[in-house]
């Protein structure tokens, strides 16, 4: 019934060993900073929804200029970041990233993806 | 079970024990959906076999399983299984089923162990024009190490974690998540937790043992810990209403279940393993430290 209409995830229709075969690439958008502690810290630009952003514009509470988030990522995040290169395939950062930590390669695997996810979520990255 | 490189390399078959099911699969193939009798494991190419069983089903389950296994009105019983495959399953009654859909395809089986009641379903996954040779070859070898006689508690081996449960204690729950796989135990008002974290060396650098075993056990972080170790590995014990009488007996007695919970830094594989029993009495120190010992690393 559609009020009801359930949102259908889409399908890539790519195998994983395709997926993982992607490079991510970073955005030329995103700031990155050092933390004390040596981590990753992003600047992300925040996309502003176009009635928002007007209403805003009229009342004079924005004067335009793009907004940012800012993430602080933390070792393991830092790592994947840093190993974000557009040459280096998302199977090459789990692998990287399994050897480092010594975790399973499967589950280092679900980690990158999730991770790289969530970055391409908040536009930090795309896939080439 | 998740390979280990050198497993993956090698091609040596990795066993998987998952709630009262054993089998050896291809190294490459990864667990991707469990389930309380369900297994759903995949390759590099996508789905390549799952399985649903219940125990003292009947024949009556078969049925009921494989309408639950397969994709609504797609399936068919009837078929040929390859005789590999049919002699790996001498000891079952079975009955055929195929599905194709969208380009992919499944065959397989409903089964019934006239010796212990258990209706199971099974399907291995192919292209369009079923299960290549490789794929049927690997699902016989799979079949014939399937087991489901084991005595005793159920056993898993599974997302890089070893744990044979307690005699009594049945599957509850699970969960996991990239760095986190735990599993709750249950038997009557006693709840076991068993729980496998990785890296240690990147949740010990911004946290305590303690305060990581407070969050991965749901503690308060103010509950009183006690360092130890737990074999050769380093351990903290936290313990939450655990007095024999006062406070501790009367909330208790009220409804509010004493924890005893352990964790243990391997340093080795760069893990920590724990337990947590939740009981309307004391948790038995000695009882929880050998339940904890079950825990391993794969």
């Amino acid at each position: 019934m559609f009020p009801f209409k359930s949102k259908k995830v889409p399908d890539s229709g790519l195998t994983r060993r395709q997926t993982l075969a992607l490079a991510p690439v970073r955005s030329r958008d995103v700031l990155e900073s050092e933390t004390a502690a040596g981590c990753v810290r992003l600047s992300l630009p925040v996309a502003v929804r176009p009635a928002l952003a007007g209403l805003a514009r009229r009342l004079g509470l924005w004067d335009g200029r793009a907004l940012r988030k800012t993430v602080e990522l933390d070792a393991m995040g830092s790592a994947v970041w840093r190993a974000i290169d557009g040459v280096h395939c998302a199977g090459d950062i789990a692998a990287m990233l399994a050897g480092r930590y010594n975790l399973d390669p499967a589950e280092a695997e679900l980690a990158v993806a999730q991770f790289l996810r969530q970055l391409g979520r908040r536009g930090a990255i795309g896939m080439e | 079970m998740t390979p280990t490189s050198t497993d993956a390399v090698s091609g040596v078959p990795l066993p998987v024990a998952w709630n009262g099911l054993d089998l050896c699969v291809p190294a490459a193939w990864r667990p991707m959906r469990l389930g309380p009798g369900y297994l759903y494991l995949e390759d590099d190419r996508g789905p390549a076999f799952e399985v649903k069983w219940r125990r003292g089903a009947g024949r009556a389950g078969m049925k009921a399983a494989l309408r639950a296994l397969t994709p609504r009105g797609m399936a068919t019983a009837g078929g040929v299984l390859p005789d590999a495959w049919l002699a790996a399953l001498a000891d079952f009654e079975l009955m055929p089923l195929t599905w194709s859909r969208a380009g992919r395809t499944g065959l397989g089986a409903a089964l019934f162990c006239p010796e212990c009641g258990l209706a199971a379903v099974f399907q291995g996954y192919g292209g369009p024009d079923g299960p290549d040779a490789g794929r049927v070859a690997e699902l016989a070898a799979v079949l014939g190490s399937l087991d489901h006689h084991r005595p005793g508690p159920p056993a898993f081996r599974v997302f890089g974690l070893s744990f044979a449960a307690p005699p009594g204690f049945a599957l509850a729950g699970f969960h996991f998540a990239p760095g986190r796989f735990s599993l709750s135990l249950q038997q009557g008002r006693q709840r076991l937790d068993v729980v496998r974290l990785a890296p240690a060396d990147v949740l010990l650098a911004r946290d305590s043992l303690a305060t990581v075993a407070a969050l991965a056990f749901g503690l308060d972080p103010a509950v009183p810990a006690t360092g130890g170790s737990l074999g050769a590995a380093p351990a903290v014990w936290l313990a939450e209403r655990q007095g024999r009488g006062g406070l501790d007996g009367l909330a208790r007695a009220l409804g509010r279940p004493g924890r005893l919970a352990v964790l243990r830094h391997e340093a080795g594989v760069n893990k920590l393993l724990g337990a947590a029993l939740r009981a309307p009495k004391p948790v038995d120190r000695d009882w929880l430290a050998e339940a904890a010992a079950r825990c391993v690393s794969l």
